[in-house]
């Protein structure tokens, strides 16, 4: 009986520090999510693969919103990344002259900030003008930029799944910077903001949720540590405190 | 007094005369829906809105109940209207051939889409049927459910268990022939139950639930349904019952997002795409035989099948995925 007390509790302790690490292990790799990086330096442009990446950028740099009587926002950081894509798709971009390219690319981003802006309602046409609306894109490091350059489609019927039939257009615009690039590897994070003077709506974009994921997971690693430590120090216990074999007799006899 | 009446009556006349101008320029087109209590078919008229709109043709249109009789009422009551043409997704080949002599009659042009009925196109007014070669879909998915089970044991042998669309659709009979064609030649592959799910994901869930009690794990390889929508309830059923190992083991045609996704995520095999995309080419055809246009008495709209099962079938399918994604596309 003592034997099998001791027993018992060995094989919970082994159990107990075999299986937290892992699981540890396996937990930290499902949760840790991609963070959204923008491309800041442009030596690290890549032109391979970028034509089956086209779309999966569009969705990450996209953020839609609705702003007021049914009209919708739906913004498109390009991303260097995102526009070498969509040269790539074009057949634009040659790689003798890809060189060309990035220098061309990093001089472009030192002087602007390029969105695509997409105002669109279900049927009013006259509500899609961005002149309707001061536009500001800011950072976390102080620095404001207004929208003054923007160059509009005429507007177009287009369909989607959740919406059915609206009219929509394509603005292409650009903030203007002095000369340095408006998103650096430090920048946390990037919002623009919509004004039309009675109610302002605003888009983030996030660059920094793995250090939140980083901070969950030293939660999770810390409570998983202090549940084994207490298996650990029960399975202890257990030991230390099991019934001597002469009390176990004395038990056993008084049963009897 | 007089003279103002006149003038009046004249004014009146100049509008009423420049309305009738001003409509004539617009073809009415009538439209008849099989029903409208699937993705597919909502999707599919959306797409004809959109295109009626975008090509500046008027549209009426109604719906059948996915009943032949109520389909073929409904399609009396859109001819009393007098379209220029009308296009018609028949709920059954062989109920709704009447269509085609109810055209004939009143002078106006047909064109069937997604499903044919027994009339030849190309004869009276019944101008063209627009449609995908779902034969030759439903044996290009054979083909690869072949070779797949070939790259899983080693040869040509699995079990198939299939799910049909609305029993005796010309759909249904296409992708029920298309895909025996395909796995004819290996005779240790064999599809051991078939079932009408009659294209509803609700149907689909039902029954596999059944193939499942019936077959014990490790005797089904594949699961073919004609539908995603019946995949869809299909997968529900497998997951409900704990039978992973059919998890990525559904093939499927139609083509919408959330089947797709299935395939990203690895709990569909394939999809081929059946996308209800007929709108554009319907009402060009109309339009083209109203301009006095010789027209394609049957044409076949491409289509494309998605998998994860080499590194360009992984490309293809993610990036229409997220194409898909990005452009709120269900289809």
């Amino acid at each position: 009986m003592n034997t099998h007390f001791v027993k018992f509790s060995v094989i919970i302790l082994f159990f107990a520090l075999l299986c937290s690490p892992m699981s540890a292990r396996v937990e930290a790799s499902e949760t840790e999510p991609e963070a959204l990086t923008p491309l800041t330096d442009f030596g690290e442009l890549r032109a391979e693969d970028m034509e089956a990446n086209y779309y999966g950028l569009v969705v990450d740099w996209t953020r839609r919103l609705s702003l007021n009587n049914n009209l919708q926002v739906e913004v498109l950081y390009l991303d260097p990344r995102l526009v070498l894509a969509s040269e790539v798709l074009a057949g634009t971009v040659a790689e003798d002259t890809f060189d060309d390219y990035v220098a061309e690319q990093a001089a472009a981003y030192a002087a602007s900030t390029p969105f695509v802006i997409k105002l669109s309602h279900d049927t009013n046409i006259d509500r899609l003008n961005l002149g309707d609306w001061k536009v500001t894109l800011a950072n976390d490091q102080g620095e404001e930029q207004v929208l003054t350059d923007y160059q509009g489609s005429e507007p177009q019927l287009r369909t989607s799944y959740s919406r059915g039939n609206f009219y929509q257009v394509d603005y292409d615009v650009s903030f203007p910077t002095s000369g340095y690039q408006f998103l650096d590897s430090s920048t946390k994070w990037m919002k623009l903001s919509f004004d039309n003077g009675r109610n302002v709506y605003e888009i983030t974009w996030d660059f920094q949720p793995q250090v939140s994921a980083q901070q969950s997971n030293v939660f999770e690693t810390v409570m998983k540590i202090l549940i084994t430590s207490v298996t650990v120090l029960l399975a202890l216990g257990l030991i230390v405190t099991r019934p001597k074999v002469s009390v176990l007799n004395e038990w056993s006899r008084a049963d009897r | 007094m007089r003279k103002v009446s006149s003038v009046l009556l004249v004014l009146v006349l100049i509008s009423f005369m420049s309305a009738v101008g001003f409509a004539a320029d617009r073809p009415l087109i009538a439209f008849s829906q099989v029903a409208m209590n699937h993705p597919w078919r909502i999707a599919m008229t959306n797409d004809i809105v959109y295109w009626a709109e975008k090509l500046g043709v008027d549209l009426i249109w109604n719906e059948g109940e996915a009943d032949a009789a109520i389909q073929l009422t409904k399609v009396r009551d859109l001819l009393l209207q007098e379209p220029d043409a009308l296009i018609m997704s028949p709920f059954q080949a062989t109920a709704l051939d009447p269509v085609k002599e109810m055209c004939d009659e009143a002078g106006i042009p047909l064109v069937t889409i997604d499903r044919s009925i027994d009339s030849e196109p190309g004869t009276g007014m019944y101008i063209s049927f627009i449609g995908k070669d779902n034969t030759r879909i439903a044996r290009e998915l054979g083909e690869f459910v072949a070779n797949y089970l070939y790259e899983l044991n080693g040869e040509y042998k699995g079990n198939i268990v299939e799910i049909q669309e609305a029993v005796g659709s010309s759909a249904t009979i296409e992708r029920y022939n298309g895909f025996r064609e395909a796995i004819a030649e290996y005779p240790d592959i064999n599809i051991i139950a078939t079932q009408s799910g009659h294209g509803y994901r609700v149907e689909g869930t039902k029954v596999m639930e059944n193939y499942l009690e019936r077959f014990p794990a490790g005797t089904i390889d594949i699961v073919y349904t004609h539908s995603d929508e019946m995949g869809l309830g299909a997968l529900q059923a497998i997951k409900a019952a704990g039978r992973t190992e059919l998890i990525g083991r559904l093939v499927t045609m139609d083509g919408q997002r959330a089947a797709i996704e299935t395939v990203v995520n690895g709990e569909h095999l394939g999809v081929a795409d059946y996308a209800p995309h007929f709108g554009e080419a319907a009402i060009k055809t109309i339009l083209a035989y109203l301009a006095g246009d010789e027209v394609e008495p049957v044409q076949m709209l491409d289509f494309n099948l998605y998998h994860m099962t080499t590194p360009e079938g992984e490309n293809f399918t993610r990036n229409y995925y997220n194409r898909m994604l990005a452009e709120d596309l269900f289809y």
